[in-house]
């Protein structure tokens, strides 16, 4: 049975296989590897994921959603259609679609697969990427952090030097650091580190927001449709601005076009917020490493955001080591999971490989302290697993109950670094059933068991009893349990998809109608004309002549929308 | 063993352990390697530190408990604890550019006496953007010198500097500029710093009467809408109020 590996990215995602050359990435029905994590309903009702889809958000902003990882594990809803989603049913969308492009690809059924995730995912949005996987028909063999993927993919060129590497991933939505260490063939996370809240998006509406300055009141009155295609131009000229000193775009508001200029300086400028966060995650890392900076040999720069220059110039200030690109940073995390797959299926390539992970944050439980007064105070934290412990990990408290007599606990579950439970990221509450004794306290022991994955078990035993509560994370407000789970897959069966082998031609209408809403006069009548012309080379159903229209009109397009950033 | 040199001590320890590692792997025998790494940990840690016969003595009754048919990874730990010596790998001297620990320090307290500069922000933005700061470890560094140069004039080190009730003489830095140093040098979270650091920073937010700073928990950053809700419990405080005016005037007309 075939292991994949994917990764499920805020903006794009890629599925890959370990074979004998080792990493691979399979391209989808377009051809290529990136597929955008956008997901969307054709004008007849049927899914539409990648490309495609990320069109549509300017032209059916209402229809399509993008970015939605940065919700999974919460119980925000995205209404599709007549129906509701949760992030996880998107994300499972997604993974569908790709699971579909391996199967083609690769000529067998992909039922097994790993996913990466960001270290930073706390277990909420963990298990909330098992909950995705499970309902796209995957069973998800293992997570695998994404910075960690990255190294992996970066250290198997050097499994046999003594080298000490950080990497730095900044992806569409979330940003991580880690610190790894290579010897004989290990490779060892050292700390990790990051914020699950900031992403190239990020960078994006800085850009949006810089631009709505230029379009003044104006920009308040914009509709839906009219702030998709804004973003979609500041997007695109963000990316520009990694090569030019300057870039204007033109702007259709729906009345006029209007020209909107940005200069790599303004951006430095409105970004200086976000590069700011970068700073933090990077201090930490490295002061949990119990390591200086200057004992790091190589930095590494993963994830699409960190070819804007700014970033760049800022870990190369921050480090003072020149970063390293020896790979594309958005392929960098699909290939090093793949060699986590090859690990897990214990390819021969990959005998003498072994890699060890930490689990990047506190865990830990609330408890009540007693006061010298003999009251007692709630809502302090007590750590169970420190943070940048290697997993897996098994580790015991012994706490025993407030009063005497006391039946029940009702033990809060944390994670966070806060020494108040109130500051720290509630992961989940338990009831326990304590036997009666009103002459003395229960004691009880609580066992926090983290496993390669990063799920967290917490086994209760109360010691008179000897009785074991195994008991999992479950009526967070975030999570889905097992019932729902198998009935959203089955929800997500019926839906009709829309068919692969079309999805070429419809990328191309999808792209000409987005081009069409930013133009006008001649141009956007010229892209009418075509669009004409492509649907009825498309019922003539020649397949030769179908490619050749397919081929002449994204070159004619890329033309098109370079006119759009100058 | 050949072990001649102390430093390599880690060294052969880490390879000790990756070979080990190679049998027993994290995500087949979970149990197993727990030992194993525990074992490797306190090797590490004891080549370190330990430096007399009950490091020794511990160290090989947790190799015979960890991993008891390993003999080669205890012996290598048994020749690193009895060739001890603090190794400067994981734990590297201090390396500065030259006096800067001494040009910052004298900076600081050139501030701290001088009255219009101690209380202003800008003044103490200045110092804090120096571009010389820029790369992490300066960073460190000076947050280390700004810490240490604070307690010693504030009289941390003093005979009577922990007593709760003594004297304190006038402030000399406001509340709010000491606020700010607090945002600029990362201390109401102190998390990163050791347990002895974290105390000092206490110290110095009761001193100087710094204002706490709630962080935001994680969780919030979830909800995008939650204005509806205030205009929600909004709308029922002014019926809430309404009802009590009505009252009132009820009332008062009796």
């Amino acid at each position: 049975m075939t292991l994949v590996a994917i990764d499920l990215g805020t903006t794009n995602s890629l599925i890959s296989v370990f074979t004998e050359e080792g990493p691979v990435l399979i391209p989808n029905a377009l051809g290529d590897v990136l597929t955008p994590s956008a997901v969307g309903l054709s004008n007849a009702n049927e899914v539409i994921v990648g490309a495609q889809a990320k069109n549509r958000l300017v032209t059916h902003p209402k229809k399509t959603f993008a970015r939605f990882k940065r919700y999974m594990g919460t119980n925000r809803d995205f209404k599709l259609g007549r129906k509701t989603y949760r992030a996880e049913e998107l994300s499972a969308l997604v993974l569908r679609s790709l699971k579909a492009d391996a199967e083609k690809h690769l000529g067998v059924t992909v039922t097994r697969a790993i996913i990466s995730v960001p270290a930073y995912f706390n277990d909420v949005q963990r298990k909330a990427t098992y909950a995705a996987g499970k309902m796209a028909g995957l069973t998800v063999e293992r997570l695998i952090n994404e910075p960690t993927a990255a190294a992996l993919a970066y250290g198997l060129n050097s499994k046999d030097d003594e080298n000490t590497f950080i990497v730095i991933d900044l992806g569409g939505g979330t940003f991580d650091v880690s610190i790894l260490e290579i010897f004989d063939g290990i490779m060892e996370v050292r700390a990790s580190a990051g914020d699950a809240f900031l992403g190239g998006e990020d960078f994006t509406d800085a850009v949006v927001k810089e631009f709505g300055t230029q379009l003044g009141p104006q920009f308040e009155k914009l509709d839906a449709k009219a702030h998709g295609l804004l973003r979609d131009l500041a997007d695109r000229a963000k990316v520009e601005l990694s090569q030019k000193e300057e870039v204007g775009v033109k702007f259709n508001t729906g009345k006029d076009q209007v020209k909107l200029t940005i200069t790599r300086e303004k951006f430095d400028e409105v970004s200086a917020s976000l590069i700011k966060k970068l700073r933090m995650p990077i201090q930490r890392a490295i002061s949990d490493a119990g390591m200086r900076a200057e004992n790091i040999d190589r930095v590494v720069l993963v994830g699409g955001a960190t070819r804007m220059p700014v970033v760049r110039q800022h870990v190369t200030r921050l480090l003072k080591l020149f970063p390293e690109h020896k790979l594309d940073p958005d392929h960098v995390v699909a290939m090093g999971a793949a060699v986590q797959a090859g690990l897990v299926d214990r390819h021969e390539a990959l005998e003498d490989v072994v890699m060890t992970d930490v689990c990047p944050f506190t865990l830990g439980t609330e408890v009540a302290i007693e006061h010298k007064s003999g009251g007692f105070e709630a809502g302090h934290f007590q750590p169970v697993i420190e943070r940048n412990t290697v997993i897996p990990v098994s580790r015991v408290v012994t706490n025993s109950t407030v009063r005497k007599g006391q039946t029940q606990i009702e033990l809060g579950i944390y994670q966070g670094e806060a020494p108040r439970v109130k500051d720290n990221v509630l992961l989940g509450k338990l009831n326990i059933a304590i036997p009666k004794n009103p002459k003395e306290h229960e004691a009880f022991d609580i066992r926090f068991t983290y496993d390669v994955s990063g799920i967290l078990e917490v086994i209760v035993t109360v010691h008179s009893s000897q009785k074991a509560n195994t008991l999992i994370l479950e009526g967070n407000p975030g999570s889905l349990s097992q019932a729902e789970i198998s009935k959203r897959f089955k929800e997500l069966e019926k839906l009709k998809v829309h068919p692969k082998d079309k999805a070429e031609n419809a990328a191309v209408i999808s792209r000409l109608e987005r081009a069409y809403e930013n133009q006008l006069g001649d141009v956007r009548s010229m892209i009418s004309h075509r669009l004409v012309d492509f649907q009825s080379v498309l019922e003539a159903q020649k397949e030769t002549d179908i490619e050749l229209a397919r081929s002449e009109m994204n070159k004619w397009l890329d033309h098109i929308e370079n006119m759009d950033i100058f | 063993m050949g072990l001649d040199e102390a430093t390599n001590d880690q060294r052969q320890i880490k390879k000790a352990y990756a070979r080990k590692l190679k049998e027993i792997r994290p995500d087949e025998d979970a149990a197993g390697f727990m030992a194993l790494r525990d074992a490797f940990e306190r090797a590490r840690d004891y080549a370190k530190y330990a430096d007399d016969e009950n490091g020794n003595i511990a160290f090989t009754d947790m190799i015979f408990e960890a991993v008891k048919d390993d003999s080669e990874l205890e012996q290598i730990a048994i020749q690193s604890v009895v060739n001890v010596q603090i190794s400067d790998e994981d734990y590297p001297l201090i390396e500065k550019p030259l006096g800067f620990e001494e040009r910052m320090s004298t900076r600081i307290q050139e501030m701290l006496k001088n009255p219009w500069e101690r209380s202003s922000k800008s003044a103490w933005d200045e110092l804090f953007e120096d571009p010389e700061l820029s790369s992490l470890d300066a960073e460190a560094d000076f947050k280390n010198i700004m810490r240490g140069t604070l307690l010693s004039y504030f009289g941390y080190y003093d005979a009577d500097g922990h007593e709760q009730n003594r004297p304190r003489g006038p402030k000399k830095v406001s509340s709010e500029v000491a606020t700010f140093m607090f945002d600029k040098m990362g201390w109401h979270y102190p998390e990163t710093l050791s347990f002895n650091q974290q105390h000092e920073i206490e110290w110095l937010r009761q001193e100087l009467d710094v204002i706490n700073r709630d962080k935001k928990p994680m969780t919030e950053l979830y909800d995008d809408d939650d204005e509806n809700e205030s205009i929600f419990f909004g709308f029922f405080i002014v019926i809430g109020l309404y009802a009590l005016y009505q009252l009132a005037s009820v009332l008062f007309d009796k």
